[in-house]
């Protein structure tokens, strides 16, 4: 709390797969702050408030005119990612409006909560920057994300964002081992 | 078979849109999707149809938008939003400058802040004491906080009812610059320095103490000593690191709390019993709470003393020993510091022998007063008149920046010659070790070498982010210097320097999921990994249009999204690499992680 402003730390990018980023509803800040970050708490107990993922880009859409933007999925082998990239992040936008897909990305960005008409949240991917990569670094990234997940799952229930989680989520711990499992078996060639 | 499944159930959608499914094309589209590019076949379904849908003009639903008229609390903003609020207008100031048409602060239940509305298209000022909806106001940064911008598209409505609004007070210790609500006692009234003061002086509350300010040109009340006041949404700002707040009187409201400030230097202060120590060095400070500071040497270690102004004592004499009844320990920047003040008593004792201190290696250093053996490795140019010199000390284990204030006695130390420097002030800030050898004892040991460490450390991750001035960069040919020069060429210091060498790196971000690593990578090490050597790039600034430009954009294209381990040193917050290498993908690696998530599933 009494973190001094000027000391800026950068918010680590968590490495999550897909399936576990959909299920996640839960969205805080800390602090009362006017400059406070929002973390996302993802069901394996952990706050996230930057993410990077590689995956695949399956299809791009473009909005809007004037203050356009692209609404991307990115696929990894547990699920979709929905990745947006708008005028604020101009350097996202124009690395999308190159890429054709389907192809391998790499994205750094920030997820956020969307509230839909029907009551459901969705976590949307604000993109910083999105790559094209090859299928060594989706691999990599697919060990990368299993070793973050499995830790997580290990360390559950310390502190509290694990507490938070099992209030919020409750999660099955299995069926997100299981998601690993699926996914490392994916790249398996 | 799954893939045949996916196709049966693509075609018949696309039948009941009135469109000829062509199965063998959705099948290589299948195959592409999941086997070349490791989609999941729910998704390749999805994506397949709707490309389909989308060739022949069929409309899908699209998904909604988010709804942006919803009103937030004014404490969960952050700058980039737009965003729509309620809340009371607790000050407006007087607009800074003709542009501006009026600031002030606004607050809700969740928080305050301030808020600026241009003169130009400026919608109806605010007046104080009442409550506005403000719809499509643009949060930005000002001064690094957070600041309101009410603009020609914000509509201002008024709400015409008085709604309860209750600060939350927030302790001292725990204040932050932006605005806040304190509870505190007026502790100590200074004089006034300044012509436009009307007063100032110190607030405190059980956590800690801070500096409060009253501009004149209000309604010229004063603070009490030794009273309680409230203070709603008063402005905290910041200052060469110290907070201050700007203290409207009209608008605080005497409290009946008691408050326990607590007295002495600064917080938790120790007492000491009585010990005995030789007075290493010892100079004179000039202000009015610090009479002397210097260095002791005791039988447990040596230690930095402070004499406040209060004390009672004679001059104490460098070289000669003390005894010290009544003295505190506390910290001070990290490090134990021995506070001397008006309880203190000393008395000179004999001297006596005192053993050399033993040299720390510098990976162990830790803030205090230590002894280190080191030589040389890098002098830089001094920044200030007051330096006399700085740069890198280092010895087997690390390296570390150090710095000699200039004075009577201080000298500069020659390279490449190992020296012992005797009770040097290891200092800390904002994380970093630095040494002071202002009064250190220099011991030079012409006939050592030592090898510094070179080694370094070794970090992996991903590269999260390339910052501005990466690529190749033109650095000041003027000794010591080597600042980046700019596009003109010009040094901020040697101004314009047209024989500049070209230099190629990478700025950027490491991050390994848990930490965020800012990084430099050196050139030697940019040429290595990303095929460019500083030949091409400087070929490609001097001879393609997008110049020095087209290099950045190419070294990001190479660099971004990849996992590399870097080799090097971490300085200043900066990790500096000087070696790097791609990750590869390390198949027993992946087999232990299989069989972490589930072998016993499989």
């Amino acid at each position: 709390m009494t973190e001094r402003i000027q000391n800026y730390h950068r918010e680590p990018a968590k490495r999550v797969f897909a399936a576990e980023m959909r299920d996640a509803h839960h969205s805080f800040r800390v602090g009362d702050d006017e400059k406070s970050p929002t973390y996302i708490l993802l069901p394996t107990g952990e706050r996230c408030n930057r993410v990077f993922i590689v995956g695949t880009l399956t299809q791009k859409e473009k909005r809007g005119e004037q203050h356009s933007m692209y609404l991307v999925r990115v696929a990894d082998p547990s699920g979709t990612f929905f990745v947006s990239a708008g005028s604020y992040q101009p350097e996202a936008m124009q690395q999308v409006a190159k890429i054709e897909p389907p192809a391998f990305v790499a994205v750094v960005g920030k997820p956020n909560a969307y509230e839909t008409p029907d009551g459901k949240v969705l976590i949307s991917i604000r993109a910083e920057t999105v790559t094209p990569v090859d299928q060594d670094i989706r691999n990599l990234w697919v060990l990368d994300a299993a070793l973050a997940t499995l830790d997580r799952i290990d360390a559950f229930g310390d502190g509290e964002d694990g507490e938070k989680a099992r209030a919020e989520y409750n999660p099955n711990l299995e069926s997100y081992k299981k998601m690993v499992y699926d996914a490392l078996t994916a790249i398996r060639q | 078979m799954e893939t045949d499944d996916i196709i049966a159930r693509i075609s018949q959608k696309l039948k009941a849109q009135g469109i000829e499914p062509r199965p063998e094309s959705i099948a290589s589209k299948i195959n592409r999707l999941v086997t070349e590019f490791g989609v999941p076949p729910f998704e390749a379904e999805r994506t397949i149809l709707q490309d389909i849908l989308k060739e022949h003009g069929v409309s899908q639903p699209k998904p909604a938008q988010s709804s942006s008229s919803d009103t937030v609390g004014i404490g969960t903003i952050a700058p980039g939003e737009w965003v729509t609020v309620e809340g009371k207008v607790i000050s407006v100031t007087d607009p800074p400058s003709p542009a501006v048409a009026q600031t002030g602060v606004i607050a809700d239940d969740t928080g305050a802040v301030r808020f600026v509305i241009f003169a130009k298209n400026a919608p109806a000022l605010l007046k104080v004491g009442e409550w506005f909806r403000l719809e499509s106001a643009v949060v930005d940064e000002f001064r690094g906080l957070a600041n309101l911008k009410i603009h020609g598209g914000t509509t201002v409505t008024p709400i015409n009812e008085d709604r309860p609004l209750t600060p939350e007070i927030t302790r001292i210790a725990d204040l932050r610059p932006g605005i806040a609500s304190v509870t505190a006692k007026v502790v100590q009234d200074w004089d006034v320095r300044h012509d436009r003061m009307l007063q100032t002086g110190l607030l405190g509350d059980e956590s800690g103490t801070v500096k409060f300010i009253i501009w004149k040109g209000g309604s010229d009340r004063k603070l009490e000593p030794d009273t309680v006041y409230t203070f709603t949404f008063v402005p905290v700002e910041e200052y060469n690191g110290r907070l201050s707040l700007t203290i409207d009187p009209a608008a605080c409201i005497p409290s009946d709390s008691v408050i326990a400030v607590p007295a002495g230097p600064a917080g938790s202060e120790e007492p000491m019993p009585r010990f005995e120590g030789k007075i290493i060095s010892v100079r004179t400070v000039g202000s009015d709470t610090i009479r002397e500071s210097g260095i002791i040497a005791t039988e447990d270690g040596a230690y930095a003393f402070t004499i406040w102004a209060d004390a009672q004592i004679p001059a104490l004499e460098q070289g000669s020993w003390y005894a010290i009844e009544g003295a505190t320990k506390g910290m001070f920047r990290g490090a134990p510091r021995i506070s001397i003040n008006q309880d203190a008593v000393v008395s000179p004792v004999e001297d006596r022998f005192l053993p050399l201190p033993p040299a720390t290696p510098v990976a162990d250093l830790t803030p205090g007063i230590a002894t280190v053996r080191v030589k040389r490795v890098q002098e830089w140019e001094n920044r200030s008149d007051r330096m006399l010199q700085n740069g890198l000390v280092g010895d087997e284990t690390g390296v570390i920046k150090f710095v000699i204030w200039g004075g009577e006695n201080s000298e500069k130390i020659q390279e490449n010659i190992v020296y012992t420097l005797f009770y040097a002030s290891v200092e800390e800030y904002n994380g970093r070790l630095s040494l002071d050898l202002t009064h250190a004892t220099p011991l030079p040991d012409e006939d050592a070498d030592i090898e510094v460490s070179r080694g370094g450390t070794s970090i992996s991750g991903a590269l999260v982010h390339v910052a501005s001035g990466s690529g190749i960069v033109k650095r000041c040919p003027v000794d010591g210097c080597s600042r980046v020069l700019s596009r003109q060429n010009f040094c901020p210091v040697h101004e314009f320097q047209p024989g500049f060498r070209y230099d190629l790196r990478i700025r950027g971000v490491l991050d390994d999921g848990h930490t965020a690593h800012n990084l430099l990578i050196q050139r030697e090490a940019v040429e290595k990994l990303f095929s460019m050597t500083l030949a091409e790039a400087q070929d490609i600034a001097e001879n393609q249009p997008l110049g020095a430009d087209e290099v950045a954009r190419q070294l990001a294209d190479r660099a971004l999204g990849r996992y590399f381990k870097v080799t090097g040193r971490e300085f200043e917050g900066i990790f500096i690499a000087f070696d790097a290498q791609w990750l590869s993908f390390d198949p027993g690696r992946h087999t232990a992680l299989i069989n972490r998530a589930g072998g016993d599933l499989a």
